[in-house]
């Protein structure tokens, strides 16, 4: 794989771009929840999160303009591109980089179903920590020399 | 095999563009006119949080939705880059039409927007032990935010803005469609 490539240092860039405007005006010094309200970063992410304070980090005392899930899944996949050059090649990394996704998204349902019947509480930190497995089974698959689909693992 | 194809994407993009913003701006509606016709419940938890779920992320995989389109169309090579390329595209279609529709249903139902601010200040009152200050604050900022949306302005700002970060993100998720839908003889490293 060519990690010198203008491609992989676009996606590097536009990653890190991702997680600072995810991360809400607080980032940019400001301090007021109405300020939140209109802020630019928050109208970016209006068609992808509910944007729910409770479920939002905070910087400064302002909610990121996603919930911790989705900065979780935007932070692991920063992470993870830059970690890509590091991570071999190999048969079972082909093999198990679809379904790891899929076992992320299903994790990711349970989560939620089991938080809301009660059965589990979820918090800002559990929810980030479920979304990076997307972020970082996502990014994975961009890695991987050739990823088998489910059908030709079967 | 041949990778240096460029087969129109266009399509896929505008189809699959078309598809997702009804999705997202189907489940917004649903959610919205759930919200003004409810009672406060006290909570900053409002009957939005229910589509929380169903909504998040959908607009993530309309790049990779994008591409399966593509690939099953021409059946032809694809290198991460055009992936990327279609995905971008895709998430500013999903940006443009989701703007258009908010455009028609002001025509629609022209009281949309107040009813829907008039909600969501009710519900923030609702909060009991909110200091006054910040409880004001918000009631400003969803004003602010409300006024700016019945403007041409304010529809060309929200659709730049989205347009931008939906493009980058379904440019990514564009890449993983390559890896996931192209045969795997047919698609190059990221070059």
């Amino acid at each position: 794989m060519n990690y010198s490539s203008r491609l992989y240092w676009l996606f590097l860039a536009v990653s890190a771009f991702v997680v600072i405007v995810a991360a809400g005006p607080g980032l940019f010094g400001e301090t007021t929840f109405g300020a939140w309200i209109i802020s630019w970063q928050k109208q970016a992410f209006h068609l992808l999160c509910h944007q729910l304070p409770e479920r939002s980090f905070a910087i400064g005392g302002v909610p990121m303009a996603v919930c911790s899930r989705c900065f979780g899944i935007y932070t692991a996949a920063f992470l993870m591109f830059g970690m890509l050059p590091w991570i071999g090649q190999s048969n079972f990394r082909n093999k198990w980089a679809i379904l790891f996704i899929i076992v992320a998204f299903g994790a990711n349902i349970l989560n939620y179903g089991l938080d809301t019947l009660g059965i589990w509480e979820n918090t800002t930190t559990s929810r980030f920590l479920m979304g990076s497995l997307i972020g970082f089974s996502a990014i994975n698959i961009i890695g991987t020399d050739k990823p088998q689909s489910i059908k030709e693992i079967m | 095999m041949d990778t240096n194809q460029n087969n129109p994407f266009l399509s896929s993009a505008i189809i699959v563009g078309a598809i997702f913003a009804i999705i997202t701006y189907t489940i917004t509606l649903v959610f919205s006119y759930r919200m003004i016709g409810s009672e406060p419940t006290g909570s900053m938890m409002s009957p939005m949080v229910y589509m929380s779920f169903l909504s998040c992320l959908v607009g993530l995989f309309a790049g990779l939705f994008a591409v399966r389109h593509h690939v099953k169309e021409y059946n032809a090579p694809l290198k991460p880059g055009q992936g990327a390329v279609i995905g971008l595209t895709t998430g500013v279609m999903v940006t443009l039409f989701t703007t258009i529709f908010g455009l028609i249903w002001l025509l629609v139902d022209p009281n949309f927007t107040d009813n829907l601010t008039a909600a969501m200040i009710a519900q923030m009152e609702s909060v009991p032990n909110m200091p006054e200050a910040a409880l004001q604050d918000m009631i400003d900022g969803i004003y602010t935010e409300s006024e700016r949306a019945k403007t041409v302005f304010g529809q060309l700002r929200t659709f730049a803005i989205g347009g931008v970060v939906m493009g980058a993100l379904n440019a990514i998720t564009g890449i993983i469609g390559v890896k996931m839908f192209a045969p795997a003889d047919q698609y190059s490293d990221l070059d």
